[in-house]
């Protein structure tokens, strides 16, 4: 036999409410139901010890760059790979360059209006593995980056900061400063003149 | 002038308004305020194509993957550096991605030892194989099919992902019984060990 489990009521927005009541409809499932999905999630999102808003966040940004042309790899195949073709070729940083140059006017298109920066900062610390410190801080006309990833090789190092360089070039700022070494970047770039 | 916004009472299963009044107070929230924002996420979930359950699962997938050593790079990088080697290391590389398939299958099975390591094997390869257009696992009684379809994947991408895809169903328990490859698809059939 299954026992009707009880009912309460919670309050909230009634626009909010109106959105989901049509939600519901549309997934063919009652007010009811999809509410209590709805806070399962929430409860699955504490229990990974994630606020559920960053959850979304999340997957909006693997969205985005997936979109934008970025594939998954294992850390040690992409490193691998790295080390054996740095040994002959030295286009390699010129290709990271270009594309983080590229990603950085896909930020600025897809995020026209608001702050391009905001939003590689998020993806950066999120998404480019390896990394366990990423910070972009904006002063005046001024912005800098620092980047700390203790298991990141010499190699990467250098191609990421170089591949941060395009990006932050793309969205308007030229390089004053760089120092780079085997797991740290510090960048230091400035407004160029009529880009705000 | 501050427009107080209006409300509605909506039903909910009484353990689980138990549970938010409970983590509402952890956090110091009030209810209504955090059940506001749950519910402003499950429109926006709603808004980028996918339901609330959708995404959160996606993005524990993605956590896991990340614990496995997942990076991002750039689809035009890779394929630069796999076109530069393949031709002159073609062996090296198909068994440098059989044994990151192999530790990758590892993982999965001592991770997932009290669930089931195909089932998790089957939706992490969705994450991880993001430009995939399809990749699927067949369970039959004694066999298992994997089926990948990648439509921009070169001819040598498609050979070192099959060679990863054998390494983590070996190490799974799995030995290979049939490989059909061609540009930008994957076939492959294996066998359960006894």
């Amino acid at each position: 036999m299954s026992g009707k489990l009880k009912r309460k009521f919670l309050a909230a927005r009634q626009d909010f409410v109106a959105q989901l009541h049509e939600m519901a409809s549309r997934k063919n499932m009652t007010l009811y139901a999809l509410v209590n999905e709805t806070l399962e999630q929430l409860f699955r999102a504490e229990e990974m010890e994630v606020p559920l808003p960053e959850v979304v966040d999340g997957y909006s940004f693997m969205k985005l760059v997936r979109e934008s042309g970025f594939m998954v790899v294992h850390e040690s195949l992409l490193f691998y790979l790295l080390e054996k073709v740095l040994e002959e070729n030295d286009s390699l940083a010129d290709m990271f360059y270009k594309n983080g140059y590229w990603f950085g006017k896909y930020l600025q298109v897809r995020f026209s209006g608001q702050e391009p920066l905001g939003v590689f900062k998020k993806i950066a610390s999120r998404f480019f593995g390896g990394v366990s410190e990423f910070r972009i801080i904006k002063n005046s006309d001024e912005v800098s980056l620092q980047c700390i990833g203790f298991r990141l090789l010499d190699s990467y190092t250098k191609l990421l900061s170089v591949f941060f360089e395009g990006v932050i070039d793309a969205l308007g700022y030229s390089i004053i400063k760089r120092d780079v070494s085997k797991g740290i970047i510090s960048l230091t770039f400035k407004t160029r003149e009529g880009v705000e | 002038m501050v427009v107080k916004k209006q409300k509605k009472l909506m039903a909910v299963q009484a353990d689980l308004v138990e549970k938010i009044i409970r983590i509402s107070n952890i956090k110091g929230r009030t209810v209504y305020s955090f059940v506001n924002e749950i519910m402003e996420q499950a429109i926006e979930a709603e808004d980028l194509g996918q339901s609330l359950k959708e995404i959160v699962e996606i993005y524990r997938l993605m956590e896991i993957e990340k614990k496995t050593g997942a990076v991002l790079t750039t689809r035009e990088i890779l394929n630069f550096l796999v076109q530069k080697l393949y031709p002159s290391e073609e062996e090296a590389l198909m068994e440098k991605w059989y044994i990151s398939g192999e530790w990758y299958g590892k993982y999965v099975l001592t991770r997932f030892q009290d669930g089931e390591p195909l089932e998790m094997l089957d939706k992490l390869l969705q994450v991880y194989l993001w430009e995939a257009s399809e990749i699927r696992i067949l369970r039959g009684k004694d066999s298992i099919g994997l089926r990948c379809v990648a439509p921009n994947h070169t001819t040598e991408e498609t050979s070192l992902l099959s060679s990863f895809l054998e390494g983590a169903m070996h190490s799974m328990g799995y030995t290979l019984r049939k490989r059909d490859l061609l540009k930008g698809l994957i076939l492959l059939d294996f066998e359960k060990r006894t």
